[in-house]
């Protein structure tokens, strides 16, 4: 039986904020397998190092086009649980920022490259729910099959609440969310 | 059709003129503005925190809007009075939400800046209110951030009457940030609110019947001296009440006689005792009550 794709996490952020860190930290405990941090700076590499593999260069110099697909939001086709057996490489990059999506991962990562491209459904989703949504259709579910809460409310006391406009998956009425974030915005 | 093309017109004009003031007085706490037709030309009131930055030094900042707003927006002859917010700019939404975007222009924190406003809004009797930040607050990712207190109506005709919305804008070095605040004002009324006064019954004391044959018939006493237990100290208390006669001492009861100043329990209990005494004395003589 073939092994699932290597995830690639093209790190597309001029800084490595401890958000994204504590998100790369769930995708890689998400994703199990291989992970591999492309286009690191030096200032980050000594973090992402102790995570996952990393590589300075990005994704399109090291990974082959045929072989590789890009799960980008602005693709017309959506990921399928075939599109897993059939590529090597799932890269993932540029994915939240905005309220409403600006295509930063079709700027950054697929104009830039001939990666064939999938998307995971309508929603703007965060690094590490990408990956889980990726797995658990790599694992013969289809997009229809996963739910997607399209935003949320962290209720810090009885007057304040921070709302995040981002997708996050739901399974079986259970929020999966990054761990550490909720505490981390409330430290903000 | 004519009319309806008139009406757009003037609202689209009351609209750019409204974004050209809160652009031009910025810093001076704009609150709102009105704009009425008179005879004589259109008046344009407007609702301001620090009115002496709308008029200016020998009001010659007032000179220059009331002439762009002649020239730009082709108003006639307008003139331009300033209301001050005064003790109820802690109730207008726009003003707390442009004194909001200044404190967070200034550096303040999110959070500080957030429970601040609410706090103030709170403490001026407003029922409820919502201050909500949007955008790179802190960080490079979108988030909202929502203050809510007290009641706060989001929707249909009841958000329309009850609550103030105001909005204002923060340039922050990570970009712009929105601010909006909803403010419910203490004197808003809510569709489920019912007063109601409460009446309270008056008792209605039963009326006393004159007995049919009178009482100085019947017990034989023709002045209340004559009634025992009550002396002459009694009698200048009673007389003092405007009570004289032994009908409008029967007529009394208990708490009556003791409502008479100087007269206690004891005194009231023993007079009445004795006034009964005397007529169950009558009645066995005779006579029927």
């Amino acid at each position: 039986m073939k092994k699932h794709p290597t995830l690639v996490v093209e790190h597309c952020e001029p800084i490595l904020s401890e958000w994204l860190l504590l998100e790369y930290k769930h995708a890689v405990v998400i994703w199990e397998n291989e992970v591999v941090f492309t286009r690191v700076t030096k200032k980050t590499a000594n973090v992402l190092k102790n995570i996952g593999r990393i590589e300075k260069e990005k994704a399109q110099d090291i990974f082959s086009h045929k072989s590789s697909v890009v799960l980008d939001p602005q693709a017309e086709k959506p990921l399928t649980p075939s599109d897993c057996k059939k590529f090597d490489v799932i890269i993932v990059g540029g994915l939240l920022g905005y309220e409403k999506p600006k295509g930063r991962t079709k700027k950054m990562i697929s104009n830039r490259s001939d990666f064939q491209q999938r998307n995971l459904g309508p929603y703007q989703l965060s690094i590490d729910g990408a990956v889980f949504v990726a797995k658990a259709i790599c694992l013969g579910m289809t997009l229809k099959d996963i739910e997607i809460a399209s935003e949320i409310e962290i209720i810090h006391d009885k007057v304040h609440s921070t709302i995040l406009p981002f997708g996050y998956p739901v399974i079986q009425n259970i929020l999966i969310i990054t761990p550490g974030l909720v505490e981390y915005l409330e430290k903000l | 059709m004519a009319n309806e093309r008139k009406f757009i017109r003037e609202n689209a004009k009351r609209s750019l003129i409204k974004k050209f003031l809160v652009k031009e007085i910025e810093g001076a706490g704009f609150g709102g503005m009105n704009i009425q037709r008179t005879p004589i030309g259109t008046r344009v009131n407007i609702l301001v925190e620090r009115p002496g930055m709308v008029i200016g030094k020998s009001g010659s900042k007032i000179k220059e809007l009331t002439e762009n707003i002649r020239t730009k927006f082709e108003v006639d002859n307008p003139q331009i009075e300033i209301q001050e917010a005064g003790s109820s700019a802690s109730l207008n939404a726009q003003i707390m939400a442009e004194k909001l975007a200044e404190a967070l222009e200034r550096g303040w924190h999110f959070r500080r800046a957030g429970h601040s406003t609410v706090r103030r809004i709170m403490q001026s009797g407003a029922k409820g209110c919502q201050v909500i930040l949007a955008g790179k607050l802190t960080g490079e990712r979108h988030r909202t951030e929502k203050f809510t207190e007290g009641h706060v109506k989001y929707c249909g005709e009841t958000a329309k009457n009850v609550m103030d919305v105001g909005y204002a804008v923060a340039k922050l070095k990570p970009g712009v940030l929105g601010v909006k605040v909803r403010i419910m004002k203490p004197d808003s009324k809510l569709p489920d609110e019912i007063s109601y006064t409460l009446v309270v019954k008056e008792e209605i004391k039963p009326e006393v019947k004159p007995p049919d044959i009178t009482l100085e018939k019947k017990t034989g006493i023709k002045h209340i001296t004559q009634i025992p237990g009550i002396g002459p100290s009694v009698v200048k208390k009673l007389e003092k009440a405007k009570i004289t006669s032994l009908e409008e001492l029967y007529a009394m009861n208990l708490d009556d006689l003791m409502a008479i100043e100087g007269i206690g329990n004891k005194t009231a209990e023993l007079i009445v005792k004795n006034i009964r005494k005397l007529l169950e004395e009558g009645t066995k003589n005779g006579f029927k009550s």
